[in-house]
């Protein structure tokens, strides 16, 4: 469904970053993206989600067949792309609920369906706040106002869950996650899969992986993916570092 | 006393108005500049001992708006607040002359501003804060800060501090940026549009200095006004 060909992206002083990733992401699957600091993991989220610091010189990227690098960036949401971001950004004269509420009127707008009655949205939100166990003052707060850090990965976690994706993007999610926290962001990203959506995950910690099985694990190293396997090679990254990969 | 007084455009322009608040006396003045016309016009403040004053203002005019606004702080403990948010467009030129006095010690003045301009707006804003020899104890605070959405609009910002005393607490900052681009890209990220994205932010930027007002009714009837 994601596919990503011979993908180049450059800074918008000419500075490359992404030098030819190739990736293909089927439905029903879970890819682990894994690597040194630096090496372009979060700069390939946002190239494919229309980032303007990035150009991209060279490949292509498309959804379900469809050029993914030729639509603006809210387009590229609403057709299914998702970033859970590594730093989510904090925007406090923007009340939590109402943001929600207007990310899901501009998807059903976009695919030319009838917005949700203010009932079903509330009763949606209440669902998907009590899956991720947040408090409900959570609603009212500005967008990532004053969150911590672990709040601020769980309201990414809900927006995900509220905006159903057909591909997510989670980058370092469980960074700075306790364990509960890492268990209740777990069960969210659970329950988001389906046989016809994926999930992309930023991770440097096998403890995430206990809880979401990939079915592919990748290294991206200066802009290129340099190895990729199953599972059990997120285990021998974790006992053998980085530097393994560089042979 | 309390006082809480309600003016738009068309009881500002071509008026000038003098406001003295006694001891212990309080002033909520709501400045609703919302309609778009042109005028000039001017107010004066005399705060005594204990008295404040808290003054709102939003304009949104498209016109022609030139004011003036002299405060003197002539007794201790006395307290003036003024907030003032501008969205201005096309060829709006809005200019503001801000002088106050500080002439007691102890005495606090506070201006909290922000511009969204965009079109060929044009924004002086000259806030001018005098501080007296004998004045020790002092509190002032000038933040100025502007969004510039478009290459044609234009600020000019003079923000003069005139202090004769050592024990003076004074502040002051201004900033003029174009919208975070991080924000905007967070935002469109989520699915909702461009245009849409941009009016979220600058919206966010407003209704932030309008809640920073101590909430009253006619904070609220202006808050939907300017956000209906
Ligand atoms: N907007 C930007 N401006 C300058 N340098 C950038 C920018 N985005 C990414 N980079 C650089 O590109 C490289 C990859 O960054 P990033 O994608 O954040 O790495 P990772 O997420 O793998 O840690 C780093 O060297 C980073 O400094
Ligand atoms: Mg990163």
């Amino acid at each position: 469904m994601l596919s990503i060909q011979n993908l180049h992206a450059v800074l918008e002083d000419g500075t490359p970053i992404l030098k030819g990733i190739n990736l293909e992401v089927r439905p029903g699957e879970i890819h682990a993206i894994m690597g040194p600091n630096g090496s372009g993991k979060s700069t390939l989220s946002k190239v494919i989600g229309g980032h303007p610091s990035y150009r991209v010189t060279e490949g292509s990227v498309t959804l379900n067949g469809e050029n993914l690098l030729e639509l603006e960036v809210s387009a590229r949401a609403n057709k299914g792309f998702f970033i859970s971001m590594q730093y989510p950004i904090e925007i406090p004269g923007v009340n939590n609920r109402d943001f929600l509420r207007l990310a899901l009127d501009s998807k059903y707008t976009f695919l030319k369906k009838e917005k949700l009655s203010d009932d079903v949205f509330n009763a949606f939100l209440t669902e998907k706040m009590n899956l991720l166990e947040m408090d409900s003052r959570y609603r009212d707060r500005g967008l990532n106002d004053g969150f911590s850090g672990g709040e601020k990965k769980r309201n990414e976690i809900l927006q995900m869950a509220m905006l159903e994706p057909a591909v997510s993007f989670l980058d370092e999610t469980d960074s700075g996650l306790d364990i509960d926290a890492l268990r209740i962001v777990a069960r969210g990203i659970n329950q988001i899969m389906n046989p016809d959506r994926a999930v992309i995950l930023v991770t440097h910690y096998q403890r995430l992986l206990d809880y979401v099985k990939p079915d592919f694990v990748h290294v991206l190293r200066e802009g290129k993916i340099v190895m990729s396997g199953k599972a059990e090679l997120a285990h021998e990254l974790e006992k053998q570092g980085y530097d393994w990969t560089r042979s | 006393m309390n006082r809480s007084i309600y003016l738009d455009s068309r009881s500002l322009t071509g008026n000038k108005y003098e406001f003295v608040i006694e001891e212990n006396n309080s002033l909520e003045l709501i400045l609703d500049e919302t309609e778009n016309i042109s005028g000039s016009y001017e107010f004066f403040f005399v705060l005594k001992k204990n008295a404040d004053a808290h003054i709102l203002e939003v304009n949104a005019s498209q016109g022609k708006i030139d004011k003036k606004i002299q405060v003197k702080l002539e007794g201790e403990h006395a307290l003036f607040e003024y907030r003032s948010a501008s969205l201005n467009t096309a060829s709006a030129a809005h200019r503001t002359e801000l002088r106050i006095f500080h002439e007691v010690p102890n005495a606090e003045s506070k201006q909290l501003v922000r511009h969204v301009l965009s079109g060929e707006a044009f924004v002086y804003y000259d806030g001018t804060v005098e501080v007296g020899k004998h004045c020790s104890g002092t509190k002032s605070s000038q933040r100025i800060d502007t969004l510039l959405l478009s290459e044609d609009a234009k600020i000019s910002v003079k923000p003069v501090l005139k202090i004769y005393h050592d024990d003076v607490e004074c502040s002051h900052g201004n900033t003029c940026g174009e919208l975070d681009p991080e924000a905007l890209f967070y935002l469109e990220s989520r699915g909702i549009p461009k245009t849409e994205s941009k009016r979220i932010l600058t919206d966010s930027f407003i209704r932030e200095l309008i809640l920073e007002h101590p909430d009253s009714p006619h904070r609220r009837t202006l808050l939907q006004k300017v956000f209906p």
